[in-house]
């Protein structure tokens, strides 16, 4: 009976077979091979030898791990903050004003620096940082504050905020829109409701518009937590880990291990931690905001 | 939106995606990959490159631009760890850690190919058309893997002669004076030394590179090759323990299992005295750099010096050119005199460091990696036969000009020196002249591994954040796990009588 | 007083989005001033308004963008045809396993590129496919299309049953129902879908960096990156360079903004 089944639905299973094809080519073969070579010494393609959990073990004591995952903790709950509460407080703002037209426009217009390439906007934050000819340090000297300048990349003391900054004001536009839109769906009886009671602008947000947007902010805060732990490229570009430990993160140094060591076995294990620390943040965070209200 | 049109665009573009992303390594040509840095002889290099595919049809080159040493690092790493045979065939080796690779036997041994007649020379046998003295500098227990000294180039000072007249200052004659200087310098408003230190170019440990040749040149005797070890050449039994001469041990062999030995046995540490002092030196030094010179790259310490915000540059003969260059396309009333001065030697010595030697050598130095297959191998040498054969090599350099790109250093080449401007000639001929620095006598030198573990050490070093003590004590213990790990994975018994097999 | 808080809230709207498009304001200025000017008087305004830095740089970056413009391009369009294919499938075929395969797909949204990073790269290398767009498309169609299924699907189970009903009664075929039917409806989600994943793969940086080599191959963000490791920073041109580089978003985004915004905000995304 099921093979019939199977077999009258084989135009279906022919039109999603690209799909499959390529995510068990570029997805599952290269996962599963992660996570196989993470416990393995793999040094030259062909060859990886068996070790048990000899990389993880080695993990445990490699200050590059530990002062990175200390590193990642703070980029990661900065993040978690840069992604939630500017947008979110854009969107009331915007939410606040009574004309659509001008709301539309707004928001338009906060879309639009994502127009420019993240490698650009890297790129011009270098630039701004840079301790001799940077836009922040010129700035600070015309400003008569002499001593408040800094080597902000160059010091360990203020390398990983530097580079927490970067993006400031940090209204992301892909946040602000799903924030907007959460605000948007929130039923005009619930907020009429509010009104009559006499709840003010503030008590509206705390008490009606974060519990409503709870779906969107679990949503906001996964991509966060997704993006910001393999997003070492700013790291690369701007300091490349230093000074010392103080901006390296595990990702940049299991991307050393592969390209400058060919660990490739270490550098999997890497990776396999942090898949695993993903998993469970995510999971963690979703099981944490998980809401009633939530259909 | 018809049916129609939606299978016509799909078929489109799956015609497109074929014929525009087929890869391109389909042809049965042999291909050879020469994989160098940007800016420096990149066009005359691709239009040698065509010369020769016209000569020789059935061979593809391929000029494999990237864009710093680092870069090459990690496409050469990478290349040849996933697939020995697609990966370069010839290396820019500069930073790649030409000994490891030589030792894991990445790298092809030419000797025999030295002996052999260069065709594109008039059959002159192809060592007579290299300088016999940088053969011998690169070689490593008298095995030849990277030859073409095609240039010559050194690191110096470089100077703003205007600014030092204006303080009535002139190049410095000993560590102690320099020192002096920057701290003048530095009390009329200037940077004194502007000097790039990222993950990509590190120009500070240069320095600390120099001062700790002065160092370990002390242990010379204990590290030679004796007569009866394996790697033992006649030039050892003339070298006279002199440390103030800077060519003693220029031409000598050092054996490795020597080396390994004296710091296993604690002959040699890096917490004796005479390091301690040669780092305090280094550290004293960085103190006088640019603010925040970890995250100053090579532009930002060259913008430095060209707008006179610094009166010292630290780079080496390669920006020559484009210093003339940058400065020439200045307005008259920004423009500045200049010179250059090598690093000066101690002169107060307490533990007798002598005089600190130049880290240059003959540039340009290309590998050719070993990807055992002779016949291809015949192929690839006999590019770079045709490349460095006297007519190419002239007009390497003088088409390299002609473009308005740089040369790195003094040409080596017959020939190819009076291809130079003789402006750019008397520039380039103030580098060296200050020997060279030994560095196989650093047991971690070209070791990648070692040196990313003690990179951030090194960073805070120079920052001030921990002292000569803690450093080196951090250093030594890399140094003991590094020469463990050799001592495993190169199969050395400790012996130095006997060669020991890699296994 | 609720003026007066109104303009408070204009104030703080206005700040904000001044200091957000501050980098980009500053790269266009910057553009128009001359390598010597920056760097002997960065803050003067731009004494003669110098476009010559936009010829230079256009040499340099014009290849390096179009080649991330044909990357996102083709992987955008395949993306959009698998996300609607697949959805389609998953939301209006009935067949054994489809839920099971779903959740097989979907799953993979929350694999993170670190762990493939490694072991892609030697798949890739050890395919021959490394420095060819092959190797940048494919992962990418693979990775992109996941979110655009997840979406798609949701959408098209809105879609009432009898829209398809009678379609099939006047005798279109399943592709004509697909093309006539499916995709014009699914314009707005699609859209974002296209949006999100051209402004993802037009700012990949990693893998770019570890699978092309070949400088005639480079994306762009690879391109002025290394741009930026030169020697000798030309900072007129290359701000031009950046400039023209963000051309192909700047296009993608008015071209898709009005659907995007649309799309986010009907489209009911959550987690």
């Amino acid at each position: 009976m099921k093979w019939r089944k199977i077999a009258q639905a084989r135009r279906s299973y022919l039109l999603i077979a690209p799909s499959f094809a390529l995510v068990a080519a570029f997805l599952y073969y290269p996962a599963l091979s992660g996570i196989y070579h993470a416990f393995t010494r793999w040094q030259t393609v062909g060859v990886s030898i068996w070790v048990g959990i000899d990389n993880f073990v080695a993990m445990a004591s490699d200050p590059f791990i530990r002062h990175g995952i200390t590193n990642q903790l703070m980029l990661s709950l900065a993040d978690f903050a840069k992604a939630l509460i500017p947008p979110f407080i854009v969107a009331e703002l915007i939410y606040a004003l009574p004309r659509e037209r001008e709301r539309y426009w707004m928001r338009t217009f906060f879309v639009l620096p994502m127009v420019a390439p993240m490698m650009v906007i890297i790129l011009m934050w270098y630039f701004i940082y840079d301790a001799n000819m940077g836009l922040l340090n010129q700035t600070l000297g015309a400003l008569g504050l002499d001593s408040w300048r800094q080597a902000w990349l160059g010091d360990p003391d203020f390398a990983l905020g530097s580079i927490i900054a970067i993006g400031f004001p940090w209204v992301g536009a892909l946040a602000l829109l799903i924030f907007m839109a959460g605000l948007n769906n929130i039923p005009g009886e619930i907020l009429d409701a509010a009104r009559i009671d006499g709840a003010g602008p503030l008590r509206r947000v705390f008490h009606i518009d974060i519990p409503m947007l709870v779906p969107q902010i679990r949503l906001v805060v996964v991509l966060a937590l997704i993006a910001g732990i393999q997003d070492f490229g700013r790291i690369l570009v701007m300091t490349g880990g230093g000074p010392g430990y103080a901006t390296y993160v595990p990702a940049l140094w299991m991307y050393e291990q592969t390209f400058q060591l060919a660990h490739f076995g270490y550098a999997c294990a890497i990776g396999l931690m942090l898949f695993a620390i993903i998993l469970s943040g995510s999971t963690l965070v979703l099981r944490l905001m998980k809401s009633d209200m939530d259909t | 939106m018809t049916l129609s049109t939606h299978k016509f665009v799909f078929y489109a573009l799956a015609i497109y995606w074929i014929l525009c992303l087929h890869p391109t390594s389909s042809s049965a040509k042999d291909r050879v990959i020469f994989s160098t840095v940007r800016g420096f002889y990149n066009t005359a290099l691709a239009e040698l490159a065509h010369q020769y595919m016209d000569l020789h049809p059935e061979v593809e080159i391929e000029i494999n631009i990237q864009p710093d040493n680092f870069s090459i690092l990690r496409y050469y790493t990478a290349q040849m760890a996933a697939d020995r045979r697609t990966a370069p065939d010839i290396v820019h080796g500069n930073l790649i850690g030409i000994e490891e690779n030589f030792h894991q036997g990445n790298f092809l041994a030419i000797n025999e190919y030295l002996e052999r007649p260069n065709p594109y020379a008039d059959g002159a046998i192809w060592r007579t058309l290299f300088d016999e003295t940088f053969l011998k500098v690169f070689a490593v227990n008298g095995i030849y893997y990277c030859v073409l000294p095609l240039d010559y180039l050194d690191v110096a000072v470089y100077y703003n002669r205007d600014i030092f007249a204006r303080l009535g200052l002139s190049p410095p004659q000993s560590w102690e004076e320099w020192l002096e200087h920057c701290v003048f310098i530095e009390s009329q408003g200037l940077i004194a030394i502007s000097i790039a230190a990222t993950m990509q170019a590190n120009v500070s440990e240069w320095f600390s590179t120099m001062l700790e040749d002065a160092a370990l040149r002390h242990f010379v005797p204990l590290v030679i090759a004796h007569p009866g070890d394996w790697n033992w050449v006649e030039d050892n039994a003339s070298y006279v323990h002199d440390l103030d001469d800077r060519y003693a041990d220029q031409m000598i062999t050092i054996n490795p299992e020597r080396l390994a030995s004296a710091f296993l046995e604690g002959k040699i540490s890096y917490e004796m005295p005479v390091f301690v002092e040669a780092y305090s030196a280094f550290q004293t030094l960085t103190r006088h750099y640019e603010l925040g010179h970890l995250g100053t790259d090579q532009a930002g310490a060259y913008n430095l010096f060209l707008t006179q915000k610094a009166a010292m540059w630290m780079i080496g003969s390669w920006r020559v050119g484009s210093l003339m260059k940058d400065l020439a396309d200045l307005p008259e009333e920004l423009r500045f005199d200049w010179s250059v001065f090598p690093a000066p030697s101690i002169k107060q010595s307490t533990q007798g460091l002598g005089p600190l030697r130049g880290l240059g050598g003959a540039g340009h130095q290309m590998c050719i990696v070993d990807k055992k297959d002779p016949a291809h191998h015949d192929r690839v040498v006999d590019f770079m036969m045709y490349l460095y054969a006297p007519a190419q090599s002239a007009y390497l350099i003088r088409r390299t000009l002609e473009m308005g790109e740089f040369i790195q250093g003094a040409p080596l080449i017959k020939g190819a020196r009076e291809q130079l401007p003789t402006d750019i000639r008397d520039r380039l001929d103030q580098f060296g002249g200050q020997g060279y620095c030994k560095q196989e006598l650093s047991p971690i030198r070209g070791d990648n591994q070692t040196n990313a573990y003690l990179r951030p050490w090194t960073q805070l070093f120079s920052l001030g954040r921990i002292s000569p003590d803690e450093y080196l004590a951090r250093k030594q213990v890399l140094v003991l796990q590094t020469l463990h790990r050799q001592v495993r994975e190169r199969g050395y018994d400790l012996d130095p009588t006997t060669e020991d097999p890699v296994p | 007083m609720r003026d007066y808080r109104l303009s408070l809230v204009r104030l703080a709207l206005y700040g904000l989005l001044a200091l957000s498009l501050l980098p980009v304001v500053m790269m266009i200025l910057l553009s128009l001033k001359s390598n010597v000017e920056i760097i002997t008087d960065f803050w003067s305004w731009p004494n003669s308004i110098r476009w010559d830095n936009y010829p230079a740089a256009f040499a340099t970056v014009a290849g390096s963008t179009l080649n991330s413009l044909f990357v996102s391009l083709v992987s955008c369009a395949g993306i959009l045809l698998l996300s609607s294919l697949t959805g389609f499938v998953f939301a209006r075929h009935e067949f054994p396993g489809k839920e099971l395969l779903f959740s097989l797909l979907i799953a993979l949204i929350m694999l993170p590129q670190v762990l493939l990073l490694v072991p892609l790269f030697i798949e890739i290398k050890s395919m021959g496919l490394d420095n060819s767009y092959w190797a940048l498309i494919l992962p990418y169609l693979s990775g992109g299309q996941l979110i655009g299924i997840l979406l798609c699907r949701g959408f098209f189970s809105t879609i009432p049953r009898e829209f398809f009903e009678s379609a099939r009664i006047d005798g279109a075929s399943e592709f004509q129902i697909y093309g006539r039917i499916v995709l014009p409806l699914s314009l707005p989600i699609l859209t974002t879908v296209a949006i999100i994943n051209f402004h993802a793969i037009y700012n990949d940086f990693i893998w770019p960096l570890m699978v092309i080599q070949h400088q005639d191959l480079k994306t762009f963000a690879v391109a002025i990156f290394d741009l930026s490791t030169v020697y000798r920073f030309e900072y007129g041109l290359t701000f031009a360079a950046y400039v023209i580089g963000s051309l192909p978003l700047v296009i993608a985004l008015l071209a898709g903004m009005k659907y995007f915004i649309r799309g986010i905000t009907e489209g009911g995304l959550k987690a």
